[in-house]
């Protein structure tokens, strides 16, 4: 099924091309950090909440925020996912459709996974506690139904950007040429290296959040608990950045066709690539610093800002991948395009208002944080 | 006829969107009447400094959020999620149309999460003036998100003026937007009012307390009933000509409407006696009476304000079948299997015989579909029943099978239906195939059909038996 679109019968897209990869890039990065505290943050946090010290610490800590994390990070991912919509429904909803199921039970197994973090963190409440047995279950299983849930994603977005698989898919799962909704995507290797590539980045955003969060939210953190958690952050953010680099050289060497490689390996798309690839280093110096240096608010900073490059770069370079992906279906260029100016105002305007009320809501919660301190 | 279509089983894959949405408004509407009930409250107790109330609505805050934040939220996603697997075609037409009001609504989604958890987690720690603030700022929120998903929904049925000149705000404010958004605010407030009897009689012992809260919860449900009968009765006004014929021409809808009317009246008689008259007969079995009555109106509102819309998907746009109204001719001239994307690519993998050749290579001949075996023929009338009749009809059994619907009817009596579906009955989209696709169909629906049950017309088929 790999009969190209005829772009004359397509509708015209509402926003220019360019702005709405923008927004997709946007909401994607601001997505990727919160699924990135659960899918990897989760797994840690229920691992370390029956241990003592320092390491019970930062679980429940991390516990704790991960309702709110989890509700952030679904809310995020509605802006990539509406822009996909508009930008190639034409790939989108065939690739669902053909796997329909394991697209549909994400919504379930969220359910599921999003109460079992309450169960999860409302047990975390009193520190001195032990946490009871179920809370502990269901904590498990949240943090393997997160893993499920990541894959299940992969399957969905990755068979997206090839229909070159989409017959086959089709033609094994159809009553008389209707989609019976059980294909799957598994045998795409680019799947089984781009979500090690997702849990690697996830590994490094955790280390780096524990940081922030000990630096900017944890009034009554030690100092042992300090050097305990620089030492920490420096061993999963290794182990992210090793994961990410094993298997994103798998991806890229392994399971990019001629087409994608030729594109990504020249021009301007060179440096991008091999930065996006080199990238974790940057936050592996940092947290090496921090891990000799100290715990403290500079340091922390530079390697927050070192984990949204890593995050961005990939991004970027997914969505480029993804463009030529596509291309045996339409060219995305010659996409015919027709503004809806006055709603789009309508939504920077909202966006821009948004952020102020958010800011100034924010800022009451700081104020709050600091005059309990200082009583 | 753009996108592969989806098979369910039994129920078919649009109601899996009817059961994702229902259970999803009976929270969402929470949500938002949960948000102006929380902000009028706290400031009520704020004001005169009634502890005992403040702690309840604290206790009552972990409820609201662990419904509303995790529930209403994640099945608002999947309402998106099964629309985009079962209505493609209308879900491409709908954010294609509105994707910076949807994008608009995600702001305020974001504005109505970040105001709910500061608003909980900060209880008590926030200035109360603060406290009271973000309530106001999650209230206002959560009715905008509602005003915008509004605007997109009641389009769905009434698009207007869209349908002249097509632009966003023609679309957006479409005849149905105000009576909706005000039966949808009126729904918001007094289902609130439901949760919050039900809530407060199973956590709070008979007291004051319990008296205050029934007390000041009735006055709002009274004025929820009555936004939702005026915006009723707008919505009844505002519906397209065709929509007002279904409700008195299909008995289900008729039946309906009457019990969601019974419904309404019963609400509003419990709620008089109940809360309004005696307080005290708030026991949790009166109130989850109330609750269950509440939610059986609003399910069935929500089914008749989705079963009107037939034969449409999005009204004069997109048909039940997937199919653009405005493509229907060339359908009819080119053939059906033809004009699909996947059906064509589905016939010429497997029935190559039929694809002329040379110059018209790929193209389905439809002379030749119907020299083919009749197996074949059934099967490629399976084809067709799948992509074009499966949105709404099982097959032998399910959803409104069509297979008892059809039963024994002869087949030149069929082939006829099909060919002029939409003038035999009107809800039904139109027949988009080739003459020849029309037997073909006829060939498979023949196979569905039970045989007539004996005995229901004795004395004709004495008749018929005569030699």
């Amino acid at each position: 099924m790999i009969e190209p679109l005829d772009v004359s019968s397509l509708p015209a897209l509402p926003a220019p091309m360019w702005f709405i990869q923008f927004f997709k890039v946007l909401g994607f990065i601001l997505h990727m950090i919160p699924m990135n505290l659960w899918l990897a943050g989760m797994i840690l946090a229920v691992f370390f909440s029956r241990w003592q010290g320092s390491p019970r610490r930062w679980a429940v800590r991390l516990g704790r925020q991960m309702p709110i994390i989890v509700a952030f990070g679904i809310n995020f991912g509605i802006v990539p996912l509406l822009f996909i919509q508009v930008a190639y429904p034409w790939a989108f909803y065939p690739a669902t459709i053909l796997t329909a199921w394991f697209w549909l039970a994400i919504i379930a197994l969220l359910i599921i996974a999003y109460y079992g973090v309450y169960a999860f963190a409302f047990g975390l409440n009193d520190e001195e506690r032990p946490l009871p047995a179920w809370r502990l279950l269901a904590g498990w299983i949240s943090a393997g139904v997160f893993i499920v849930i990541a894959i299940l994603f992969s399957n969905g977005l990755s068979l997206m950007a090839a229909p070159e698989r989409w017959k086959f898919i089709w033609f094994s799962n159809q009553v008389a040429g209707a989609a019976t909704g059980t294909g799957h995507n598994f045998g795409d290797a680019s799947l089984w290296h781009r979500w090690p590539m997702v849990f690697g980045m996830a590994l490094m955003t955790t280390a780096v959040w524990s940081l922030v969060d000990a630096v900017f939210f944890d009034k009554r953190g030690t100092l042992e608990y300090r050097r305990w958690l620089a030492k920490f952050s420096l061993l999963i953010g290794i182990v992210g950045a090793v994961v990410y680099a094993s298997a994103g050289t798998g991806y890229v060497f392994g399971t990019w066709p001629k087409s994608v490689f030729s594109y990504m390996w020249s021009d301007w798309r060179l440096p991008l690539t091999l930065f996006t690839g080199a990238s974790p280093g940057l936050v592996v110096a940092t947290l090496l610093w921090i891990r000799y240096r100290g715990v403290s608010q500079g340091p922390v900073l530079l390697a927050s800002l070192a984990q949204v490059i890593v995050l961005s770069t990939n991004a970027v370079s997914r969505q480029l991948v993804q463009n030529i992906e596509l291309t045996p279906l339409v060219s995305l260029n010659q996409l015919a395009t027709k503004p809806d100016w006055g709603p789009m105002a309508l939504f920077l305007v909202s966006f821009a208002i948004g952020v102020g009320i958010i800011a100034w809501m924010l800022q009451q919660v700081v104020r709050a944080e600091r005059s309990q301190v200082e009583q | 006829m753009h996108y592969p279509w989806w098979y369910v089983p039994v129920l078919t894959s649009p109601m899996l969107i009817a059961v994702i949405a229902v259970l999803h408004v009976l929270v969402a509407h929470y949500a938002v009447g949960g948000g102006l009930f929380f902000a009028v409250e706290t400031s009520f107790a704020y004001r005169t400094g009634n502890r005992e109330y403040l702690d309840y609505l604290r206790r009552h805050a972990p409820f609201f959020i662990l419904l509303t934040v995790v529930f209403g939220a994640i099945t608002g996603v999947g309402i998106w999620w099964t629309i985009g697997l079962a209505s493609p075609l209308a879900t491409e037409v709908l954010i294609r149309t509105f994707v910076f009001g949807w994008a608009t609504e995600w702001v305020f989604f974001v504005i109505e999460l970040t105001a709910a958890f500061i608003f909980y987690y900060y209880w008590g720690r926030l200035a109360p003036r603060t406290h009271q603030i973000v309530a106001w700022i999650y209230a206002a929120a959560a009715w905008i998100s509602l005003v915008l998903i509004t605007g997109i929904t009641a389009f769905m049925l009434s698009p207007g003026r869209w349908l002249e000149s097509p632009s966003f705000w023609t679309g957006f404010f479409n005849p149905q937007f105000l009576p909706q958004v005000i039966s949808r605010t009126g729904g918001a407030i007094l289902l609130t009012s439901l949760y919050v009897y039900l809530h407060s009689s199973l956590l709070l012992p008979v007291g004051e307390v319990r008296s205050l809260i029934v007390r000041r919860s009735t006055r709002p449900a009274f004025v929820g009933a009555i936004l939702i009968t005026i915006g009723g009765i707008g919505w009844l006004l505002f519906l397209p000509e065709s929509a007002r014929l279904a409700l008195e021409a299909a008995a289900v809808l008729t039946v309906l409407t009457t019990l969601i009317f019974a419904l309404t009246v019963a609400v509003f008689v419990l709620l008089y006696f109940g809360p309004y008259r005696n307080p005290g007969w708030m026991t949790p079995g009166f109130a989850a009476s109330l609750l269950l009555f509440g939610i059986a109106a609003f399910s069935t509102g929500e089914f008749i304000r989705e079963a009107v819309r037939k034969p449409y998907v999005v009204y004069g746009v997109v048909l039940g079948n997937q199919v653009l109204e405005e493509e229907v001719p060339e359908l009819r001239r080119n053939g059906f299997l033809q004009s699909g994307r996947w059906t064509r690519a589905y016939v010429i993998e497997h029935y190559p015989q039929v694809v002329g050749e040379e110059r018209e290579e790929k193209k389905i001949m439809p002379e030749k579909l119907l020299a083919l075996p009749e197996s074949d023929r059934r099967h490629l009338g399976q084809v067709i029943f799948m992509h074009h009749c499966n949105d709404c009809h099982a097959a032998e059994s399910g959803y409104s099978a069509v297979g008892p619907i059809l039963f024994s009817r002869p087949r030149p009596m069929l082939v006829d239906m099909i060919r002029h579906l939409h003038e035999t009955h009107y809800f039904m989209p139109p027949w988009s195939g080739t003459p020849e696709e029309a037997e073909l169909l006829a060939d498979y629906l023949l196979t569905l059909a039970p045989e007539r049950p004996r005995g229901i017309y004795p004395s004709l088929e004495k008749l018929e038996n005569q030699p």
